[in-house]
């Protein structure tokens, strides 16, 4: 019985720094986002307020997917589902 | 990791077992700090500001009106004091772990309760000005078969936004606590005595960038999206 | 009521707790109305009052300036009026004093005349009354010379004789000044 629990707590860690492989994606798509705007910034520096919204805009969207891996990892670390 | 402390519980006698968490306390001290600082900061204004506080005072006002405006357009500007309210409860939420109580943000019940409130806002401004039916079509945009597409969007909504600033608190926290057994761990095998004399400064400079920095940064983020997202619904054609 | 939880109670870090959403919205509404009443709403009174204030100074100025500016134009306007009176008042005087000095020059040349007149004469009746004069001497000298010569030899016709010759030379005599 202990070396289920022990197995399953193993797991959740392992599944949870897994799920934070999810962090690459936003990571590059955000940078990618960043750079195009500083790109837009400096070509029409007038619309700085502008870019800087639809940036914040897209990277929240490109975030999501982040949060939701975050979620995963923090459910299997914490909350511990599968009843350890 | 601990979770959130209970400090105590009472009956009501319609509601049930009233549970005072740690969270709620701590939030109580961010009311108590921004009314503390409302009052101080416009103390005997004049109309000539000579003091610092009132020229803070006036600079805060005036950055945060346009900000709103810059976001929003100005027919929202009374829609000032409360990205104020939310921003100053973000931003002292989280930095209250510098003093070592639990911040205020890295509890998933505060920040999906802002995240819905900004959910019934966006939906409410929208309904007030395109009607229930209007509001509902932009669910159908730009075809019709994408209504669940849609629909998951939009309750995704509050909870990315709820999820977001709960995730950079709480890996904050995390992070904070995992350098602190760490430094204790390390003085004991490095000197073998039981103080942990290395927790007293070096945490000081880490939480400088994962309170303080990620804490500013994510009461704007949340501030900026309520704002976006309440713009966007309604927007005019 | 109230009991404290002696052992450490904790709850799940993702533990939803309907007293804690409760209690955030709660104070979310507070922050709300303390940020309100007590920081936005006096700072824009504030703001308010002194954009009025600015805006009322400005309009005073402006006023003040226009005040000043028609004021400069009824002063021009009345400089300039000044100016056109002088011109006449001299102009009407220079006038004035040409038509005397006219006068007066007319005035006095009318005199002069009348004086020259009046010393002509005044020239005329002196030289008659001179030769007047000169005529009675004359008959008396030359009576007297006749008395001298008759005491000699003359007769009342010589007498006579000599002396209307003597008066008809005496008359070519011219006499002068």
């Amino acid at each position: 019985m202990e070396m289920t629990s022990a197995i399953i707590k193993a797991a959740s860690a392992i599944g949870a720094g897994l799920a934070m492989i999810a962090g690459i994606g936003p990571g590059i798509g955000e940078g990618y986002a960043a750079g195009k705007a500083v790109e837009a910034v400096s070509r029409q520096p007038e619309a700085k307020g502008d870019i800087i919204s639809t940036m914040v805009m897209g990277c929240v969207i490109a975030e999501t997917t982040g949060i939701y891996a975050l979620v995963v990892a923090i459910l299997l670390m914490f909350v511990n589902p599968f009843g350890a | 990791m601990d979770g959130i402390k209970i400090l105590y519980t009472f009956e009501l006698p319609y509601l049930g077992q009233v549970v005072i968490t740690e969270t709620v306390r701590n939030s109580f001290i961010v009311v108590l700090l921004i009314l503390a600082l409302c009052l101080i900061l416009t103390h005997k204004m004049e109309k000539i500001p000579r003091k610092m506080t009132q020229k803070a005072a006036e600079k805060l006002v005036l950055m945060t009106e346009k900000f709103v405006v810059s976001n929003m357009g100005s027919r929202w500007r009374a829609f000032t004091p409360y990205i104020m309210a939310l921003f100053g409860s973000s931003i002292f939420g989280s930095l209250i772990s510098l003093t070592s109580l639990r911040s205020v943000t890295a509890d998933i019940n505060v920040t999906l309760t802002w995240g819905v409130v900004t959910f019934i806002m966006i939906h409410f401004f929208s309904i007030r000005q395109k009607g229930v039916l209007g509001d509902l079509k932009g669910l159908l945009e730009p075809i019709p078969v994408l209504l669940p597409m849609n629909i998951i969007s939009e309750l995704a909504t509050p909870v990315s936004m709820g999820f977001r600033h709960f995730g950079n608190a709480l890996a904050g926290t995390i992070i904070s606590t995992l350098i602190y057994q760490a430094l204790a761990g390390l003085t004991t095998l490095l000197f073998g005595i039981g103080i942990p004399f290395l927790q007293v400064g070096v945490p000081a400079v880490l939480s400088l960038y994962f309170d303080l920095f990620s804490g500013v940064m994510q009461a704007f983020i949340f501030c900026l999206l309520t704002m976006i997202y309440i713009s966007n619904a309604t927007a005019e054609e | 009521m109230l009991k404290f939880l002696a052992e450490d109670a904790v709850q799940g870090i993702m533990t939803p707790n309907q007293w804690t959403v409760i209690f955030t919205l709660l104070n979310l509404l507070l922050v709300y109305f303390i940020v309100k009443r007590f920081l936005y709403k006096p700072v824009k009174a504030m703001l308010d009052a002194r954009e009025k204030e600015v805006s009322e100074t400005y309009l005073a100025a402006d006023q003040a300036r226009e005040n000043a500016e028609s004021m400069q134009e009824e002063y021009r306007q009345r400089l300039a009026h000044a100016k056109q009176e002088a011109s006449e008042i001299v102009s009407s005087a220079s006038r004035k004093a040409a038509l005397n000095s006219e006068q007066i020059l007319t005035q006095a040349k009318e005199q002069a005349s009348a004086l020259l007149e009046k010393a002509d004469r005044q020239i005329a009746d002196e030289k008659k009354r001179a030769v007047n004069e000169m005529k009675n001497e004359i008959s008396d000298i030359a009576l007297l010379a006749a008395a001298k010569v008759l005491e000699r030899d003359l007769t009342a016709e010589d007498h006579e004789r000599l002396i209307e010759e003597f008066i008809e030379n005496a008359e070519d005599i011219t006499w002068q000044k």
